[in-house]
């Protein structure tokens, strides 16, 4: 294997590892979310990531379950002082629920042959959705469809409400990981471009 | 890690890159490489637009629809001629609030609230539906064993309420279920009609406007409470030469149309009304025949209005006795089509609001209009049988107004409703729940569901309903937006809107009874449920499953539809179906019936059965109350482009009306030293402050009281369009007083003083914060 193709593999498994933890950070937390960071699965994966990418691990904080529940809530879903970050990225870039960002995502995932399951209850543009479609791309080996996900939708919503995020976050889970994948996927981003 | 699966690969895609291909084919579809725009041309071509029936949800006329969905979202309302509420028209409100649907902030799956968390923290959980069944179902059988069924109460608002403030009520056994509509809105009106005509008013006023030639509007809001085919034939009534009179203490939007605007001092309404009465009959001017044939009680009435000349209400009213008689004259020149028409809200002061209302139905017996064109017609609702179902336990109570006082029979069950006994009429009265949550007399409430019922922007006394909640063991809000009451709940049970659900069929009393059907214009983009699926879910966890026999809405409908003959699928293609209706005297006595349900079988002036409780059976007039020195009675109405306190999120009604002023006299406001549009402060005279308001000074409101539209003033950040606009009368009502015999409670005895010094609160422009929405 030459060195040119080793290192398209190694950023390819990359991406599809960023991807598969943005969709496990995003979507509403699970068994399997809290069975990865109880059994240290997340971490490997994040310390994995962090090392090709350069960005530093994040610190996260030592909080009970409970506590992710709580802040997904009130970060993602409904806080009485306001939802800080929607997780759609349609919305981030149009500032309008379905617009013409999310249509345009629809039709690139049709494109690709990704649809969304009858039971994910939550728009197609969900920030964990588009991840895990960009993982199953990756999987089948159109990473540069991927990349799209990741570049042209994902990192603008990161750069968007990561820092929002990170200021409303009390439970030290969500800030540090939003922050360290807005770094993440500008790395990626920019390796993509060089 | 493992594989998280909501997602998945599509048979063709998966196959073509197991072949290799996937190297061939284009990154973006069509060549076209813009990710933010899809491709041109590719997506409004005709099949991938769909239309389906529909009735709007934004306010309660309930105009029908026709819901266009193009790329699973729908782009446009429309009304449609066959519907009778609608006539192929539809209002600012019902076009914009299909932004509801799609406004970021709506709930979007249950929630359950975190152990010890304080009430209105935000601290919750997401739960699956069956969790969060499973945790109201428990709690309320705890309830139920340590208290009694009655100890969960259920107040409702809207299509859904029917199985939450209805049908659940009657099959778990608790009699205390209300809905806003009635006590703290047509109460007075619907009780007075019921005792005088023997029908109620119910959801459609039935004003003979296209055939009146006189009209005379009572603090009527029409124009500004804006019910679409209601104001279409109000305008060409007037477009056809039909004259206006307006009583109302304020230049109202209808005055501006008036040919007479009588600017009667507040609360004195029952004296105009019953001087209209004295002079009618003193001047002999009413409709001597129809009285006869139609009407009891006369003799009494006449005697007794004897004493209201037009002198004696002059004095009260500060309306001239010769324009008293004069309007008095034009009525009687005009009738049987002249008309006084009920309005909507009418829980203005208390005590006399059953007396202004009866009055209002005899001066309008006394010109002969009921039942005869261009008055009042009679209108019922179209029958369809129900889904059969054994009998519920007890009877659902909560939007009746039809009767004496609800005897529990001695064998019963059940406990009568905790309001029982504070007024004479059946209705049970959302108002008188609170304090039984708090002191626990006459027994305790422990539970409760508000189903779409805005808490704090409905029920008076803030600080008293948020004292109750806290008492509560078990408080589950069902609704679509995280309004300040809902973040107070212990479970949140997120709503689909009207545009994702079917719901029940609407029988609709009209001059044209018909049936409209709801159908989705698209899946729920959440995780959301109609109120018919969350109460066969939870009744069936309450072992109350015999009551919910159907497997699910379609067949319900279908069940339904079938007993006329039609069918959900039939209903699809239709939306309406219409009945003839018989709208007057003569369609009832060309089959020897009588529509006036009585014990009489007539009008009746004079009410036995009150005289028999201890109740004036005549209409009298009560002097209002007066406020503190320096203070200004509050009242206030609606907006064209908004439904109570529950469209203030919605980005397109905000931009057409984004935050209520509060109109002062100019020559008060010149005594205060209040310009117009300053900002202001506004005090009641329990010390409670709301505001910033911006003031209106105008030349259009008596100096004796101010106005402010309801609605505004929302103290939820999380409604970011709506948070913190405008000022709330309901949390300057903190008083009211309640009607001993419709259980209405009067919100209009309570004052304020305006404040200066308020900062601008620089509110941003509608389109700023849509474009800077949760921005850092």
């Amino acid at each position: 294997m030459n060195a040119a193709v080793e290192r398209t593999e190694t950023v390819d498994e990359t991406l599809r590892l960023t991807l598969e933890l943005v969709a496990a950070t995003y979507r509403t937390p699970d068994a399997a979310l809290r069975a990865d960071l109880a059994g240290g699965a997340f971490a490997v994966a994040l310390a994995e990531v962090a090392h090709a990418t350069g960005v530093a691990v994040p610190a996260l904080a030592d909080v009970g379950w409970t506590a992710i529940e709580v802040a997904h809530v009130a970060l993602f879903v409904t806080n009485p002082r306001r939802v800080p970050a929607p997780p759609y990225v349609g919305f981030a870039a149009d500032d309008e629920l379905l617009g013409p960002t999310a249509e345009a995502l629809g039709a690139f995932l049709r494109h690709h042959g990704v649809e969304v399951r009858a039971g994910w209850g939550d728009l197609p543009d969900h920030v964990a959705a588009v991840a895990e479609a960009g993982a199953l791309l990756t999987n089948a080996g159109r990473t540069d469809a991927a990349r799209v996900l990741a570049a042209a939708y994902l990192l603008p919503w990161f750069e968007r409400y990561a820092p929002a995020v990170v200021a409303a976050d009390d439970s030290g889970f969500y800030g540090p990981l939003s922050e360290f994948f807005r770094s993440v996927m500008s790395e990626v981003a920019r390796e993509d471009a060089a | 890690m493992r594989r998280r699966e909501f997602l998945k690969l599509s048979g063709a895609t998966v196959g073509a890159m197991a072949l290799g291909g996937s190297a061939q084919a284009q990154l973006f579809p069509d060549g076209f490489p813009n990710p933010f725009r899809a491709p041109p041309g590719k997506w409004f071509t005709k099949d991938d637009v769909t239309t389906s029936y529909n009735f709007c949800e934004i306010c309660f006329w309930k105009c029908g629809i026709k819901a266009t969905t193009q790329g699973g979202k729908v782009r446009k309302v429309d009304g449609y001629a066959e519907n009778p509420k609608s006539r192929g028209m539809l209002c600012p409100r019902g076009q914009g609030g299909v932004a509801t649907t799609y406004d970021p902030d709506r709930l979007k799956r249950p929630l359950i609230r975190v152990a010890g968390s304080a009430r209105g923290s935000g601290q919750y959980r997401e739960a699956t539906w069956d969790e969060a069944y499973d945790y109201i179902a428990e709690k309320m059988n705890a309830i139920k064993f340590q208290y009694g069924t009655e100890s969960v109460a259920f107040y409702g608002h809207g299509t859904g309420d029917k199985w939450f403030a209805e049908y659940l009520p009657g099959a778990w056994g608790s009699p205390n279920a209300a809905k806003p509509s009635v006590s703290l809105c047509t109460a007075p009106r619907e009780t007075a009609s019921v005792y005088t005509f023997g029908r109620g008013i119910a959801g459609h006023e039935q004003i003979d406007w296209e055939e009146t030639n006189y009209i005379v509007l009572i603090g009527h809001h029409i124009g500004e409470d804006t019910h679409n085919t209601q104001l279409q034939e109000f305008a060409l009534a007037l477009k056809r030469g039909a004259k206006l009179v307006v009583v109302d203490p304020r230049f109202s939007v209808a005055a501006g149309k008036a040919d007479d605007w009588l600017p009667i001092k507040p609360a004195t309404d029952t004296a105009l009304l019953l001087a209209w009465a004295n002079v009618l009959i003193t001047e002999e001017l009413y409709d001597a025949a129809y009285v006869e044939k139609y009407t009891l009680g006369f003799e009494q009435l006449a005697a007794h209005v004897a004493q209201y000349t037009p002198e004696w209400a002059a004095e009260i009213t500060d309306i001239p006795a010769d324009t008293i008689r004069r309007i008095a004259r034009e009525m009687a020149a005009h009738a049987p089509r002249a008309v006084l028409p009920v309005g909507r809200h009418v829980v203005w002061y208390g005590p006399d609001d059953i007396h202004r209302m009866r009055s209002l139905y005899i001066v309008n017996a006394l010109l002969g209009n009921y039942g005869v064109p261009g008055g009042y017609y009679f209108c019922d609702a179209p029958i369809v049988e129900a889904y059969p179902h054994p009998e519920l336990p007890l009877a659902p109570a909560a939007g009746g107004c039809g009767g004496g006082p609800t005897e529990v029979a001695a064998d019963s069950p059940f406990r009568p409703s905790v309001d029982r006994g504070k007024f004479f009429g059946s209705a049970t009265a959302v108002q008188e729940f609170i304090e039984p949550m708090i002191t626990g007399e006459p027994y305790p409430i422990k539970g409760l569901f508000s189903y779409g019922v805005n808490l704090f922007h409905t029920i008076p006394m803030v600080e008293r309903t948020k004292q109750a909640l806290n008492n509560l063991d078990l408080y589950v809000a069902i609704d679509i937006l995280p309004m300040e009451h809902v973040m107070w709940a212990d479970v949140i049970l997120p709503e689909s809107t009207y545009l994702e659900r079917y719901d029940d069929l609407h029988l609709q009393a009209h001059k044209i009874p018909f049936i409209q059907a709801r159908f989705p214009a698209h899946p729920p983009l959440y995780d959301t449920r109609s109120a018919f699926d969350m109460a066969k879910q939870l009744g069936e966890r309450l072992g109350l499953g015999e009551y919910f026999p159907w497997s699910d809405v379609e067949e319900y409908l279908d069940r339904r539809l079938s007993s006329i003959g039609s069918s959900l699928e039939a209903m699809r293609n239709q939306g309406t179906i219409t009945r003839r209706g018989r709208p007057y005297f003569a369609d009832y006595e060309r089959l020897n019936r009588n529509p006036l349900d009585t014990p009489s079988g007539k009008i009746e002036f004079y009410v036995e059965r009150w005289a028999e409780a201890g109740l004036d059976p005549l209409p009298v007039f009560l002097p209002p109350i007066e406020g503190p020195a320096g203070m200004y009675r509050l009242l206030y109405g609606r907006s064209p482009v908004h439904t109570f306190a529950r469209t203030h999120n919605n980005a397109v009604l905000m931009e057409a009306h984004g935050e209520n002023h509060i109109w002062i006299s100019t020559r008060e406001a010149a005594r205060l030293g209040i310009a117009n549009d300053e900002y202001v402060w506004l005090e009641n005279q329990d010390g409670v402050r709301e505001g910033p308001i911006r003031a209106m000074v105008t030349e259009r409101i008596r100096h004796d009281c101010v106005y402010m539209v309801h609605g505004f003033g929302h103290k939820a950040p999380l409604m970011r369009i709506a948070n913190g606009r405008g000022a709330s009368d309901t949390h300057l009502q903190t008083r009211y007083d309640l009607d001993p015999v419709s259980g209405g409670a009067g919100l209009r005895n309570n004052w304020v003083r305006l404040i200066k010094g308020a900062p601008d609160p620089q509110h941003p422009p509608i389109a700023w914060i849509e474009r800077e929405r949760s921005r850092a």
